[in-house]
């Protein structure tokens, strides 16, 4: 009989964790996200440790993959002892928030940190409150480098299923994420990367915030500086890999199938089209082009003209 | 770390005031107002911001969105280091009020919260319009205002570079503002031309100590996935992927110049990644974006695509319209100038008749006709006002512009012809 009584007890939880299980199979993350996050962390207040703030995104029921797009910090404070968070300020926020981007809801939370803090676990239970009875994520960022790196790590959580009245049970369990890059934020993402690695090492000083001009900060490019970079690291890469053949050739290294397959790949890349029609082709497609080049600086010079007239009393 | 956007600037205002301490007071005023208030001459934006406008302008593509840009200006230089997002549909007190909501949120987190400007998600060719005028005319009126207009093209962008420019007001403009219109005197006398009417500022992408890490966490293709096959192990994923490719690659719809044999004397690790990066292998097995971190170490190939060209046939065709639309004008203000004439000469004619029947009158003896002032014959013979000259100015600028982004455009496609050719040749 007693046996029985538990069963029917525990078929509801066990239900309840499959269900989350299943729910947030995979997490996107926007690179937006991150830059805000650690915009956040360098402005939070002086003695805070973390800071915290709501994930705003797009929840795939069905595939449960959710698709965080955008943040916003929410102001907390929090001891040993207690956490609190500005629920009202939370709630305006996202209000005014959606009136100009109605189509992100709340998906979970933000903390920085290099691991789930003391108050997560009421923090997260108001989450899942606010993310429609639906399961919120948690999201931690490491700003502080204390692993050494910038460590990302998203979680779910689990119902933990106890029934006692004051406790809450929430496991953390780890989600698979990964970070989207649209071309745009790519392209400004690359533009990031190459100046870094122009100026490797200079942090920051005190003159150089002074005289407001760091190294440091990328410039925009045009088409023809960025079409150089490609083609010269085009060429690089192709002398290396003819230093690799000849190298093959000459015995002085060990060949290897796989590099010698994706080397055929390659050269089956290049269009085979035999140098008639190459020819005719590509001499069309310069004279259009020529001819575009020549009609728009046409255009250009009238408008100088035109500008020139204008003037004339 | 700790450098962070408003404290350093806190930092720098005391450093400055410090530096003025021996200065009697007024010129210490003087010097701290110089700072704050000088016109900008680059823009610093913080790449949150940058980041920020793509996505807007993406999401609601082909719809052009708008928002506001938070910041501050120092020293002449303007730093855009926080934005949102303006509703659409609303009417300006709403707007207002939505702005000032907006911004007490922000100053509650420690955000710059103020407003230094607008942005914009438009074809940069196009922006040269009377409304966009009129918007940032109503940003800059107060004096001493630093306020900008950032354009943001989305098709562009997505195409190559990132197209993000600023604009301000110039001066020579501002100074015509009290005009209701741009009459062909005015312009004559204030040699406005049509490179006047915007100053374009300089643009730099600010990063900082923690946005650096970042940048650089991706780079190394460590920040990806928390389920433990990415982090460090990198031959077995290499593995992984290399059959992944083998099995794809013939089939591989995207066939640049090259695929990527970069990292050879690397250590294959690298070539994994490095061929990952290139072939988007994982955006046929991943969902949106596929896992391609190591594109950060590599320039944009995209580049060597010989299709951004059809971007030059909207351009012309868009050249052609900015060519009809000026021929129309220059016809209506023929037609004006045709019609002015005509009205100026029955006015003289009349004048002139009537000096003359007035002399007659007087040899005659008799008393002259009363002469009509300059203001009665302003009303007998009514003059069409002139058509607004600032539309035609708009119109050339535009033009300029975009026979400018066509040279711009076509010259590398030019190169990547070039390019292709030197590839064909080779092969055969």
């Amino acid at each position: 009989m007693s046996l029985m009584l538990n069963l029917s007890n525990l078929q509801p939880t066990t239900a309840k964790k499959q269900q989350n299980a299943k729910d947030t199979q995979k997490v996107f993350i926007y690179p937006s996200v991150m830059f805000s996050v650690i915009d956040h962390y360098l402005r939070r207040n002086e003695k805070q440790d973390r800071v915290i703030g709501t994930l705003l995104g797009v929840r795939n029921e069905v595939t449960g993959i959710i698709e965080i797009k955008s943040c916003f910090s929410v102001p907390h404070f929090e001891t040993d002892t207690h956490v609190e968070v500005d629920m009202e300020y939370h709630r305006m926020f996202y209000t005014a928030l959606k009136k100009a981007n109605p189509t992100e809801e709340i998906v979970g939370w933000y903390a920085t940190g290099s691991e789930i803090g003391n108050h997560s676990a009421l923090i997260q239970e108001f989450y899942a409150n606010e993310a429609k009875s639906q399961e919120a994520i948690h999201l931690i960022v490491d700003t502080s480098l204390e692993s050494n790196s910038l460590k990302v790590q998203v979680f779910s959580d689990i119902g933990f299923g106890s029934s006692f009245e004051n406790s809450i049970g929430c496991l953390f369990a780890p989600v698979r994420y990964e970070m989207v890059y649209p071309e745009a934020e790519k392209n400004l993402l690359q533009l990031l990367a190459t100046t870094q690695k122009q100026t490797p090492t200079d942090l920051i000083s005190e003159n150089s915030i002074l005289s407001r001009s760091q190294p440091s900060d990328a410039r925009l490019v045009s088409d023809i500086e960025q079409l150089e970079e490609a083609i010269k690291s085009l060429i690089e890469m192709i002398e290396r890999v003819s230093a690799y053949v000849q190298k093959v050739i000459a015995g002085e290294t060990q060949p290897d199938n796989l590099v010698g397959n994706y080397l055929i790949d390659m050269l089956a890349s290049v269009p085979k089209i035999d140098a008639e029609t190459f020819d005719s082709l590509f001499q069309s497609h310069l004279q259009n082009l020529l001819m575009v080049i020549y009609l728009s600086n046409l255009t250009r010079a009238q408008v100088n003209i035109a500008n020139r007239l204008h003037h004339l009393a | 770390m700790k450098q962070s956007g408003h404290l350093s600037v806190e930092r720098l205002l005391k450093k400055e005031v410090e530096s003025y301490k021996d200065l009697p007071l007024a010129e210490q005023i003087e010097k701290l107002s110089i700072n704050l208030e000088t016109i900008p001459t680059r823009v610093i934006v913080d790449p949150t911001v940058a980041l920020n406008i793509i996505k807007h302008a993406r999401e609601s593509y082909p719809r052009y969105v708008s928002g506001q840009i938070l910041g501050y200006s120092l020293n002449g230089v303007l730093e855009i280091t926080n934005s949102f997002y303006t509703p659409n549909n609303l009417s300006d007190a709403e707007e207002t009020k939505y702005q000032l909501e907006m911004l007490n949120y922000m100053q509650e987190v420690n955000m710059d919260s103020n407003l230094i400007g607008w942005y914009t998600s438009t074809k940069i060719s196009s922006f040269m319009q009377k409304s966009c005028l009129d918007i940032q005319l109503s940003y800059q009126d107060t004096p001493n205002s630093s306020s900008i207009v950032l354009l943001y093209d989305a098709e562009r962008s997505e195409l190559g570079s990132l197209a993000l420019r600023a604009y301000r007001l110039s001066d020579k403009y501002l100074s015509l503002k009290e005009k209701a219109q741009l009459s062909t005197t005015t312009l004559i006398s204030s040699k406005i031309g049509f490179k006047d009417l915007f100053t374009e500022l300089p643009i730099y992408i600010k990063s900082q100590s923690l946005t650096k890490v970042l940048v650089k966490e991706v780079c190394s293709g460590r920040i990806n996935s928390n389920d433990g096959t990415v982090s460090g192990d990198y031959a077995k994923i290499f593995e992984a992927k290399s059959k992944a490719l083998l099995k794809n690659s013939y089939y591989s719809k995207k066939n640049y110049l090259c695929s990527s044999i970069k990292p050879i004397s690397n250590g294959l690790s690298d070539t994994a990644e490095g061929i990952n990066a290139q072939t988007n292998i994982c955006s046929n097995l991943a969902m949106p974006g596929g896992q391609q971190t190591d594109f950060l170490n590599l320039p944009n190939f995209d580049l060597l695509s010989l299709q951004p060209l059809s971007g030059i046939e909207k351009n012309m065709e868009l050249i052609i319209e900015g060519i009809d639309s000026y021929i129309q004008d220059s016809n209506s203000w023929m037609y004006w100038k045709r019609g002015a004439a005509k009205e100026l000469g029955r006015r003289q004619a009349y004048v002139a008749r009537k000096t003359l029947e007035n002399t007659n009158r007087e040899t005659y003896g008799q008393h002259p006709l009363p002469i009509e002032s300059e203001k009665e014959l302003d009303s007998m013979f009514r003059l069409q006002p002139e058509p607004d000259r600032l539309d035609t100015l708009l119109n050339i600028s535009q033009l300029h512009d975009l026979s400018k982004k066509v040279n711009q455009t076509s010259g590398p496609g030019i190169t990547r012809l070039y390019a292709s050719f030197a590839v064909q040749n080779n092969a055969i």
